[in-house]
């Protein structure tokens, strides 16, 4: 789970890493108040969870208070990069000297945290590590080790940070790492961590990934929003991504389901979505997806690509036959559906489903012959 | 021959009281793998499925000689499971369970350094030698023994290819899955060699996915170490950038993980990579029909 900028702060602040002065607002009067409590001199900043916020227009910063008024009515207004503003968070301006990049993300390759070091922050460190990969100093952390002050204070030096300021950045790289590890972090990083011109290091902005997995066990987590369709989705446990085609998928097994959308990709066709069912798809999964594909006016056709390896196909048909007859029964079944069953079962599944009572569902032996019908389909209407 | 587990391996199911163990290990059961005794906490004495249950997996193995666990515990306590597992020296661990905190796992790759023990997963589907020993998910009607070895870091899909080789008239001698999650006890690499050294695996099927970089890995491996063929098919050819598709693994982040940097990596190899199902089964088919 991905934090917004202004909670990943407070849990900053809570550990003593300084952030700037500011006051998070939900409206243009807020932001108004904000403005002068602040004493002039702000920026204001949307409460976003996508990258190039800057370049996007989503940061402002007002001369009047007026002004921050304005324009805090206007970031709310419209999406950010297709995504709406509910929060903006209002800072005092920092007198800028220097920017350093900090960083703790978990190297997969290595299964241990590594830490990430640069002189030059500012930038996004995805591009500064491809123009500049030598700016960037790296240690992985023995997590029995731990993270001892000489390993930071060798990365710190070794990636150019002026030894005044070693000390200071030492404690606020500390405070980070035991975040990260107590909160079960993906990814912490202060970037920019700006080091002001009376010599305060001061963390600009911050960006904080959860493991959704160790959710369970964070209890002063912030509650996940289910602003977007694939936080909807996963809250019933279904793994949807959307995509920007017309071809609906339902399949189970993450695997399959790339594999599904890859078939109708070498076909010519284009896929809606990422729909994986998991588990659910022995219980109401079906019928869950069915009405997540049937908020997206883009899809014309549905595809479901069922492998049963423990489930059993009847089973799975049989709820496929329910959440079609319920939609038949509210005169919402307007879009055809392929599916193509195989696996345990397989012929009592096809068996159920061709006694489905709705002209909008035929079947398919094979995925290759699925694939090709789904497409066509899509092509036509 | 097979690698890892055959018809003498004795299982220990982790957490076989449970809807989801109980279910299992009655499949498991039922296709003829050697389930010897269950493991879960307070309840000691108990029986399911007919095997009798113990409080620790110490306890089981006293009574229970065993080479191989499956875990079935809820993913809170599935480090604890994986630890007594790895403490007992289990030759094999088969890691069903999904959603595992990755810091836990950080944790198990750590211990499991200089051990024997082999830990497929987590979110592994688990791992079948046809006809003999089958312990996870896999549906034992699709595959047949025979001569290919399949490893993969799907479940479902690997099924489905599994189940198109057996339809071009082609067996298996073990098929696997490393698991799907970010970091997972076994690589590709570790099975390749098993499967290198097993006398009854002539051709090697490896499925990938978008993500990681263990496919570079074993691609740069099988160049060097590996002469038995080996075909290759990889999924998520059409994922866009930055979206994580289902699998926590598989994530194409700065172009890191995508399908082309896969591909490429297999051609330099030798090793064809095809695009659906029903290529696969015919490349490996193409690879018997040369001799």
């Amino acid at each position: 789970m991905k934090l917004y900028e202004y909670q990943a702060k407070q849990f900053f602040s809570q550990r003593k890493i300084p952030i700037p002065e500011g006051i998070l607002c939900e409206t243009p009067d807020d932001a108004r108040l904000a403005f002068e409590k602040l004493g002039g001199d702000v920026v204001l900043k949307s409460q976003v969870l996508v990258g190039g916020r800057g370049k996007a227009g989503g940061i402002k910063f007002p001369k009047k208070a007026a002004e921050a008024y304005q324009m805090t009515s206007e970031l709310l207004s419209k999406p950010l990069k297709g995504v709406q503003v509910d929060k903006v968070l209002v800072e005092k301006h920092l007198d800028i000297d220097k920017e350093i990049y900090i960083g703790f993300i978990t190297d997969t390759d290595h299964a241990c945290p590594l830490l990430m070091v640069s002189a030059e922050g500012g930038v996004e460190i995805e591009e500064l590590a491809r123009m500049k990969p030598d700016a960037i100093k790296r240690i992985l952390v023995d997590p029995f080790w731990g993270l001892p002050g000489f390993k930071v204070r060798y990365a710190l030096k070794e990636a150019g940070i002026p030894i005044p300021l070693i000390d200071l950045l030492i404690r606020i790289t500390t405070e980070l790492y035991r975040l990260y590890l107590e909160m079960d972090g993906e990814l912490i990083e202060i970037n920019p961590l700006v080091i002001t011109r009376e010599g305060k290091p001061i963390a600009a902005d911050a960006k904080f990934n959860i493991d959704n997995n160790a959710l369970y066990r964070q209890p002063s987590a912030p509650k996940p929003e289910l602003k977007s369709i694939e936080a909807r989705a996963a809250a019933v446990q279904l793994s949807f991504v959307q995509l920007d085609g017309n071809i609906g998928i339902i399949s189970n097994g993450a695997g399959l389901t790339m594999a599904t959308m890859d078939h109708i990709h070498l076909e010519g066709g284009k896929p809606a979505n990422f729909l994986d069912c998991g588990q659910r798809i022995m219980e109401e999964g079906v019928k869950d997806s069915l009405n997540f594909l049937s908020e997206n006016p883009k899809v014309n056709v549905i595809f479901i690509n069922i492998f049963a390896g423990g489930p059993r196909c009847d089973v799975i048909a049989g709820k496929i036959k329910e959440a079609v007859e319920e939609l038949e029964g509210q005169q919402r079944m307007t879009i055809p559906i392929v599916a193509c069953l195989q696996g345990r079962y397989m012929e009592e599944g096809r068996k159920i489903l061709s006694m489905v009572k709705s002209k909008m569902v035929q079947q398919a032996d094979t995925i290759e012959e699925a694939v090709k019908k789904v497409v066509e389909i899509g092509a036509k209407r | 021959m097979s690698i890892l587990i055959n018809k003498n391996t004795r299982v220990i199911a982790q957490g076989i009281t449970g809807n989801f163990g109980t279910f299992h290990s009655q499949r498991m059961i039922e296709y003829g793998t050697k389930v010897v005794a269950g493991v879960t906490p307070n309840k000691g004495g108990a029986v399911v499925n007919g095997v009798p249950v113990y409080d620790t997996l110490q306890e089981a193995l006293k009574y229970h000689p065993a080479d191989a666990t499956i875990t079935f515990v809820p993913a809170p306590f599935v480090k604890e499971a994986f630890m007594e597992a790895i403490e007992a020296e289990i030759k094999v661990i088969a890691g069903v369970i999904e959603g595992m905190p990755v810091k836990d796992m950080m944790a198990i790759y750590q211990m499991l350094k200089g051990t024997k023990t082999v830990l497929l997963g987590p979110n592994s589907p688990g791992i079948i030698t046809p006809e003999e020993c089958s312990m996870g998910f896999m549906p034992g009607h699709v595959y047949k023994k025979g001569p290919v070895g399949i490893v993969s870091r799907s479940g479902t899909f690997s099924y489905q290819v599994a189940d198109a080789v057996t339809r071009v008239g082609l067996g298996q001698s073990t098929c696997l899955g490393i698991g799907g999650d970010p970091i997972t006890g076994v690589t590709f690499i570790d099975i390749l060699k098993l499967f290198q050294k097993d006398l009854e695996t002539k051709a090697i099927l490896l499925i990938g996915e978008i993500g990681r970089k263990a496919e570079e890995d074993a691609a740069e491996f099988i160049q060097s170490e590996v002469t038995k063929p080996v075909v290759a098919i990889i999924a998520g050819m059409s994922a866009p950038e930055g979206k994580t598709m289902g699998h926590a693994g598989a994530i194409i982040t700065g172009g890191r993980g995508s399908y082309a940097s896969k591909v490429k990596a297999f051609n330099r190899a030798g090793v064809p990579v095809a695009k659906t199902t029903r290529e696969v089964a015919q490349l490996v088919s193409q690879v018997f029909n040369k001799d």
